[in-house]
């Protein structure tokens, strides 16, 4: 019996081998031309990265582009130098500065001209002898004023 | 993985010419076998592959089944007539062998009778049958291709075996 169906299988498999060979070449040439195109469509795939691959690359990228990003804004505060501080800090009268304006704007514009230098942000030196005319009490007092808070928004930042 | 395809591509659409009677269909579908092959398993075991491309063919097989009865389900109630290729695909193979005419008619008619049988069978029997008795797959990787179990492959195959026996018995002595 299992002979039988050893003999049974074997003509199947010969029947259907006989009818591989019997393929006409136009069936051939198809199986053989979509056998390279599967090919080149999933080696076309396969060089494709994934969306799962790029997306949290991406966003990294981006996390370390916002973290890294200069901040602008009025509530960046700029470290005052020393000698500001000192100015502030120091038992003197404001009255002090009222009497050499001049130095003192002096330095101011050194202080401006070393900190542009240096690409530190800082205050513009005001121009104190185009509102008043030097010399009036009236005058340089207003001056005083103005380089006070110039001094003090420089601080401030 | 050329060399395998080379090895299965004629027997594959062979297998699938038979379950849907229709070349352009058969191309198709052992095409997108072979893509989903590569995509999905050509970093498996190459003992693997056989068994693997056939579960992937076995699949696409049944899901163009799926979509055939759906759209004769439309044709029915839109009155549409069946596109599907009824002509036989015996009638397109040409000779090139160069047999005898006794010897080429008679391996004609038993490949036309087993033909004919082949689709007297169900589906998963026919595809069992052939995966087993041509293809030389054992009962397990039989089992993987088809998705089902070994005992119901085992059923599947002597019931076909049983029934081929039968019908073709007078013409196979």
């Amino acid at each position: 019996m299992i002979k039988a169906d050893e003999k049974f299988e074997d003509k199947v498999r010969k029947t259907l081998d006989q009818s591989l060979n019997d393929l006409d070449n136009g069936t051939l040439a198809e199986i053989r031309r979509l056998k390279y195109r599967a090919m080149d469509v999933a080696e076309h795939k396969k060089s494709r990265k994934p969306v799962w691959v790029i997306a949290p690359v991406l966003a990294s990228l981006l996390f370390i582009v916002l973290l890294n990003m200069p901040q602008r804004g009025d509530n960046q505060f700029v470290t005052p130098g020393l000698t500001e501080l000192n100015i502030l800090t120091s038992a003197e009268s404001l009255d002090f500065y009222d009497e050499d304006i001049e130095f003192y704007e002096w330095c101011s514009e050194v202080m401006a001209s070393e900190a542009n230098m240096s690409g530190q942000r800082t205050a513009v030196p005001v121009d104190t002898g185009t509102k008043h005319a030097a010399g009036t009490r009236e005058g340089r007092s207003s001056v005083t004023k103005l380089g006070i808070d110039r001094v003090s928004r420089f601080i401030q930042g | 993985m050329e060399e395998f395809f080379r090895s299965i591509e004629r027997q594959a659409f062979r297998i699938a010419l038979f379950a849907c009677n229709n070349r352009e269909d058969a191309l198709d579908l052992v095409q997108d076998s072979m893509c989903s092959f590569i995509s999905k398993y050509s970093r498996k075991a190459e003992s693997e592959w056989k068994p693997l491309f056939y579960k992937i063919l076995q699949n696409k097989i049944r899901d163009l089944h799926r979509k055939r009865s759906v759209r004769s389900y439309w044709q029915v109630w839109t009155g549409g007539a069946s596109d599907e290729d009824d002509t036989d695909p015996l009638e397109r193979l040409e000779d090139k062998k160069g047999l005898n005419p006794e010897q080429e008619t008679q391996n004609m008619q038993a490949l036309e009778k087993l033909q004919d049988e082949l689709k007297q069978l169900s589906l998963k029997q026919q595809q069992v049958f052939l995966l087993r008795a041509w293809e030389g797959l054992s009962i397990s990787e039989t089992a993987v291709a088809m998705g089902c179990s070994e005992g119901a492959i085992k059923s599947h195959y002597s019931r076909a075996t049983e029934r081929l026996k039968k019908k073709l018995g007078k013409y196979w002595p």
